[in-house]
C-alpha cells in the first residue's frame, strides 16, 4: 500500500508473507531511499536502503546500498554488526523493499554486493530465504566463477543483479 | 491515546526519509559497483532481452 502524506510514503505495515515477517518501512518522493527500524535487545536501530543510479559500459542500473544510520553523526555504517537478533526479519525487509522499488521502476536493474564477503553471504541468504516469493516477480542473477548465472541456492556468489520479469 | 497517534503522525511529517544520494558511504558503494560491472559486464540474458525490447520499439 502506498499512502502519500506530505511526501512521506508508508510503504508497508508489519506483515507476514510466505511466513517471513518484515518491518514496516517508508520512503520519500524519489523512492530511492528507504528506512526502517530494527527492534531487539540492543534497542531500536535505524536501517537505511539506498538505490543509487549508476552507469557502467553505457548501461544504467541501480546500486543497492544498505547500512545502519548512526544517530549521532548522521552517517551510514554498513560494517557494524548490530546483533539485534532479527537478521531474518531484516533480510526479508530488504527483499520486500527491492520488490517495492522495482514496482516504482519496473525496467531497471538492481545490483547488490556486500561490503565484505560475510555481508555478501548475508545478501545471498536473504535472497535464498525469500527466493520463492522473489522469483515470482524478479529474475535473479549471481556472479560466480567468472560468469553471471541464474541464482541457485547453495552457490556462493560475489555479487547479484535483479530485474523484473 | 489519540494524542499519541497524533504525535506519531506528526513525527512522520517532521521526519521524512532523507535523501542519502550524497552520503559518502553510498557514493563509494555505487562507484565500487561501477568498477565491478565495467570489469565483468552484465548477464547476457538481460542484455539480450533489453536489445530485443529496444528492437521492438525501434
Amino acid at each position: 500500500m502506498f499512502c502519500g502524506i506530505f511526501g512521506i510514503f508508508i510503504v508497508a505495515s508489519s506483515n507476514v508473507i510466505m511466513n517471513l515477517e518484515y518491518y514496516q518501512f517508508k520512503t520519500n518522493s524519489s523512492h530511492l531511499d528507504f528506512e526502517f527500524d530494527s527492534e531487539g535487545p540492543k534497542g531500536t536501530i535505524r536501517k537505511v536502503v539506498r538505490f543509487s543510479p549508476q552507469n557502467a559500459n553505457g548501461i544504467t542500473y541501480f546500486n543497492l546500498g544498505f547500512g545502519d544510520l548512526d544517530s549521532e553523526t548522521g552517517n551510514i555504517n554498513d560494517l557494524s554488526k548490530s546483533n539485534n537478533g532479527d537478521r531474518e526479519k531484516i533480510l526479508a525487509t530488504i527483499a520486500h523493499i527491492v520488490l517495492v522499488f522495482t514496482e516504482y521502476f519496473p525496467d531497471v536493474m538492481v545490483y547488490a554486493q556486500g561490503s565484505t564477503s560475510a555481508r555478501t553471504r548475508l545478501y545471498q541468504m536473504g535472497i535464498a530465504n525469500n527466493l520463492d516469493e522473489i522469483q515470482d516477480i524478479l529474475n535473479v542473477y549471481g556472479y560466480n566463477a567468472g560468469t553471471w548465472q541464474r541464482f541457485a541456492k547453495q552457490v556462493n556468489y560475489e555479487a547479484f543483479l535483479v530485474v523484473r520479469k | 491515546m489519540k494524542n499519541l497517534e497524533n504525535k506519531k503522525a506528526m513525527d512522520s511529517i517532521h521526519n521524512p526519509v532523507r535523501d542519502y544520494g550524497n552520503d559518502p558511504y553510498f557514493v563509494k558503494k555505487a562507484n565500487k559497483s561501477k568498477v565491478f560491472l565495467e570489469k565483468h559486464g552484465f548477464p547476457k540474458e538481460i542484455l539480450d532481452k533489453r536489445n530485443n525490447n529496444s528492437n521492438l520499439v525501434g
